[in-house]
């Protein structure tokens, strides 16, 4: 429980969104800022854009070691693809068997005119399909929600450092309240990119 | 702010005041994406986020229908409760594995850790981003690389630039400003 709870005010003069994405805040203020922000419709979008600024300046090349990046997740989606995870590590026992059926979702994966397709069955029950397309170090390439049960992404939308090895999609299944129904395992996005 | 009149966690079946309480899409619509950051953040990756959001509007969901949230007001606090309640759960149970995988790790080349909330952010997100942080002026874009990137704390910033910690926000509001116009255009 957090010792108090911070204003909108004293956030921003304090830069604690910078702060605690850089994950230098206590433990205190940062619990007290997270129940705040999970509350506030002008603190949150504030800190989504301080993490997509921190995001994309990832991708600039200034500082992160992509090299490492790419061996970890590698490493996790090895673990992922065997196990047939929506996540790419086990989540706790006791919440799998909490979150009901997690019998798998087959996706059919295509590719032709220069764009990756996925299509699979509608679930009973499923308000939408979470979709992802994940490259071959983890990261996710695409992440979409739609209520459909296809899509498409055309390849040259994909950043071409990022698309030039094996892809795979994911899709779950979630109810109205977001909660899983059944879920894929990772698929290969094409013929050309073996699972 | 007074103290939530609410139950993290308790009996579903506890008795409660009744009322007319619609647990929605819009409790998901709302929540999801701060819940995967507070849990990515804590976990320390973007493992495990997506089922930390997902159990805790499960819970936050039956509470609501049994009554266990009284105030509106207290929603966001009774979230955040219950989103840490199910992190610890989680955290503890993938304890072990997640030392095996350090193990691993450590066996490697030295090496900054990768940023676990950059993976929360889709790729083709972030390249819309960075081409318009590309577009500010390059002082706007330092201002934010060191804020957000460099994580230079916001003193040092300030002498850097002979600027009061207060002219140091007026400028990063601005150039966060141009950046959501930018980002504005692209979008329509
Ligand atoms: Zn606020």
């Amino acid at each position: 429980m957090p010792e108090r709870l911070l204003d909108c005010d004293e956030v921003d003069a304090r830069d604690v969104a910078a702060g605690y994405l850089a994950r230098r805040l206590t433990a205190d203020t940062a619990a007290a800022y997270e129940e705040h922000f999970i509350g506030c419709g002008r603190c949150w979008p504030a800190l989504q854009r301080a993490m997509e600024t921190r995001a994309a300046f990832g991708i600039l090349g200034t500082g992160v070691n992509r090299r490492a990046w790419g061996l970890a997740a590698a490493a996790v989606l090895v673990v992922a693809a065997g196990a047939g995870l929506w996540s790419l590590r086990e989540p706790a026992a006791t919440i799998v068997a909490m979150r009901g059926g997690t019998d798998a979702l087959e996706v059919h994966a295509s590719a032709e005119l220069g764009a990756l397709t996925a299509s699979w069955s509608p679930v009973v029950g499923a308000e939408r399909y979470l979709v992802r397309l994940h490259g071959a170090a983890g990261d996710a390439l695409v992440e979409r929600e739609t209520s459909d049960t296809v899509i498409t992404v055309a390849v040259d939308s994909l950043d071409p450092a990022l698309r030039t090895g094996a892809m795979f999609w994911q899709v779950q299944a979630i109810d109205r309240l977001r909660q899983p129904l059944r879920r894929s395992p990772l698929t290969a996005a094409s013929p050309l990119s073996p699972p | 702010m007074t103290q939530p009149d609410v139950a993290p966690d308790g009996d579903p079946t506890a008795p409660g005041t009744p009322r007319q309480a619609e647990p929605g899409a819009d409790l998901a619509l709302e929540y999801w994406e701060r819940l995967r950051l507070f849990a990515a953040r804590r976990l320390g990756s973007t493992d495990g986020a997506d089922d930390v959001a997902q159990e805790t509007l499960r819970r936050v969901g039956e509470a609501l229908a049994a009554d266990r949230v009284r105030e509106p007001a207290a929603l966001p606090g009774f979230i955040f409760r219950t989103a840490q309640h199910v992190c610890q759960q989680l955290d503890r149970s993938t304890d072990r594995e997640a030392r095996g995988l350090s193990r691993l790790a450590a066996a490697g080349p030295e090496a900054d850790p990768p940023d676990a909330l950059a993976g929360l952010i889709a790729a083709e997100r972030r390249r819309e981003v960075r081409h318009a942080l590309l577009r500010l002026s390059g002082d706007d874009r330092k201002i934010l690389r060191q804020l957000y990137f460099e994580d230079m704390e916001p003193e040092a910033i300030a002498r850097e630039w002979r600027l009061t910690p207060g002219a140091l926000r007026v400028r990063k509001h601005r150039a966060l400003k141009r950046l959501s116009q930018l980002l504005d255009d692209r979008d329509t």
